[in-house]
């Protein structure tokens, strides 16, 4: 049986913000991600976590290293539009005040969603029908390939359905819906292009504690239900643990830990994950932080466990 | 104890009227801003109508010379050649108001579309516009202006074209700084995202946002526009008599002291105009802030 295809690779990616001394926000990052699986991307603030999501979009071009996504190299956006192949990557931000345009109607901001996932669907019918003439065999995947599964919403309106909104508030602006509601629109949007890997830049953490779970348990569900690849970051491990399938532990710019999401859980190696788990609130009015031991704070050469 | 019911359940109906007047800016709404928005549209009105409904003909020379208001039949007076000075305001509103709001039309265009290339696109182009932008700004504006009229020869057309060249760069600074703040914004970002070309983004996510603030920065500089061409006629470099425009007119009452008529009806024709507008500017302001609490 053949090794299934990661749908992004990521290879010892550096990311330096300019400065002086410049910033080594991310130091050789290395994994992979594979159709329908969720991953949790955790870690303190300041870590390289939303660095390593801007760098997967091409939103912040990377120093060094190698990111793919479905084979194709994931260059630097510049000023001009996004190549088509790479809108199969989608992402869901963090603030939710400035996520959607204050002076459009959410229903004609989901829309273009759906007018990309239709161009994504021309191009790779246009592309089976050269291949057609091709007398190779066609790739099992295409770069453009698009999932439009049979039941997917097809209105914006049936989308705001699906994220629990209501179909009528498509005619609404973005000022009249809460931040949980706002992200569950941010994500019908992202969601409605069919991309193949979705990105949640803390997509929960400006929202209150009651509509944590919720956005990121729908985030997940729906991305699982069309295949979509889902990399959740976050620095709350308790939400992350309840949707991820796969943990990636973010200290100093690194991944010092990864695995199934039970297993970092249940028995973890590193010790800023223990540390990390140890301050999950319980609720004594403690209030602790997360924190690597001191004796283990080495930010050159951090222990690594895999 | 039951507490009381703040709204009521049953939704209520507002008659047409009502529903018109809400959707009047707020600050138009107010004692001050009502009046400002009346004069305007008052003046608006003697722009389409004003040579039809002047009680004489503007350049006809054949009432007594420098009459005092109310004689003559000349409610606001004569001038030095015996011209209806009445008549020559709601005349002259035409040349001033029709030429203020076309430079500041002007004006918003090219600075705006300046400011947003500048602001959108950054480094070399946006280093290439600002530094222009800073020479012209570096002159002094009313010399400049003067200069150029000089340059171009003395013409109403001429004037708006001398008027436009020092007062684009002020759109174009403000536009700019808007279109940076809002660059960053994640909805631009998830726009490039699901592939809007440069052009979609600055039309969809960029062009309604600055909409707002550069019509209200537009409508509270149609009184300074008025003044500066204004100023430019009473320099001589606007209008050429024997066409009436106001700024030309104080210029004239400027020459005869004693005569206060000649002078001070035309500079409270512009005064009224600038002050409108400027009311107008401020309600514009506060109805399109999209922080704003909506009435």
């Amino acid at each position: 049986m053949t090794e299934p295809m990661p749908v992004i690779s990521v290879r010892d990616v550096h990311v330096d913000y300019p400065g002086h001394p410049p910033v080594h926000a991310v130091r050789g990052v290395s994994f992979d991600l594979f159709e329908g699986e969720v991953v949790g991307l955790v870690g303190e603030s300041g870590c390289g976590k939303s660095t390593m999501a801007r760098v997967l979009t091409g939103l912040v071009p990377r120093t060094e290293g190698e990111v793919e996504f479905l084979g194709e190299s994931v260059e630097a956006l510049g000023i001009g539009r996004r190549p088509v192949e790479l809108t199969g990557i989608q992402m869901v931000f963090q603030d939710p005040g400035s996520s959607l345009n204050p002076r459009r109607r959410v229903g004609s901001q989901i829309m273009d969603g759906l007018k990309l996932a239709a161009y994504r669907e021309r191009r790779r019918l246009a592309e089976l029908e050269d291949l057609l003439d091709d007398p190779d065999l066609p790739p099992l995947l295409t770069r453009t390939a698009s999932r439009s599964l049979p039941d997917q919403p097809k209105t914006p309106a049936e989308w705001l359905e699906r994220v629990g909104l209501d179909a009528a508030d498509a005619n609404r602006y973005p000022r009249s819906f809460s931040g949980g509601q706002r992200q569950r629109i941010a994500t019908a949007r992202a969601l409605a292009a069919q991309p193949q890997v979705l990105i949640g830049d803390e997509p929960i953490s400006a929202l209150d504690a009651s509509t944590q779970a919720r956005v990121a348990y729908l985030m997940s569900t729906l991305a699982v239900s069309q295949g979509t690849a889902l990399l959740f970051i976050s620095h709350d491990l308790s939400v992350v643990r309840l949707i991820a399938d796969r943990l990636l532990v973010m200290w100093s710019g690194r991944i010092v830990e990864s695995g199934p999401t039970e297993e970092v859980w249940s028995n973890p190696g590193h010790p800023y994950t223990k540390s990390l788990l140890a301050a999950i609130p319980a609720p004594d009015g403690a209030g602790r932080l997360p924190a690597m031991p001191e004796s283990q704070a080495d930010f050159d050469a951090p222990p690594v466990i895999h | 104890m039951t507490r009381p019911q703040l709204t009521a359940d049953v939704p209520v109906r507002r008659s047409l009227t009502r529903r018109i007047w809400r959707a009047v800016p707020k600050g138009l709404r107010q004692p001050l801003g009502a009046v400002a928005l009346l004069i305007a549209l008052a003046w608006l009105v003697v722009c389409a109508v004003g040579p039809q409904i002047a009680p004489f003909d503007p350049l006809a020379q054949d009432l007594p010379r420098l009459a005092p208001p109310g004689e003559a039949g000349a409610v606001l007076g004569t001038d030095e050649l015996g011209r209806d000075l009445f008549s020559r305001i709601l005349a002259g509103a035409r040349v001033t108001i029709g030429l203020a709001l076309l430079l500041v039309c002007l004006s918003m265009l090219v600075g705006s579309t300046l400011g947003l290339v500048a602001g959108f696109f950054g480094r070399w182009v946006d280093e290439a516009i600002m530094r222009f932008t800073d020479l012209v700004l570096a002159f002094p504006t009313v010399i400049l202006a003067m200069v150029t009229a000089a340059a171009l020869g003395a013409s109403l057309f001429n004037a708006v074209l001398a008027a436009l060249v020092v007062s684009w760069p002020q759109y174009a600074r403000v536009v700019r700084s808007i279109v940076l703040g809002l660059r960053g914004n994640e909805f631009v970002a998830s726009g490039r995202l699901l592939g809007f070309s440069a052009g979609q983004s600055i039309r969809v996510d960029i062009l309604p946002n600055v909409t707002g603030p550069t019509l209200v920065m537009a409508s509270l500089d149609i009184g300074t526009a008025a003044l500066l061409l204004s100023g430019l006629s009473f320099l001589g470099l606007g209008a050429k008599p024997p066409t009436p425009e106001w700024g030309s007119m104080v210029s004239q009452g400027v020459t005869h002291l004693n005569q206060w008529w000649l002078g001070v009806f035309p500079g409270l024709a512009i005064l009224t105009v600038v002050i409108s507008f400027n009311f107008i500017g401020d309600a514009l302001r506060d109805a399109l802030d999209p922080g704003a609490e909506k009435a």
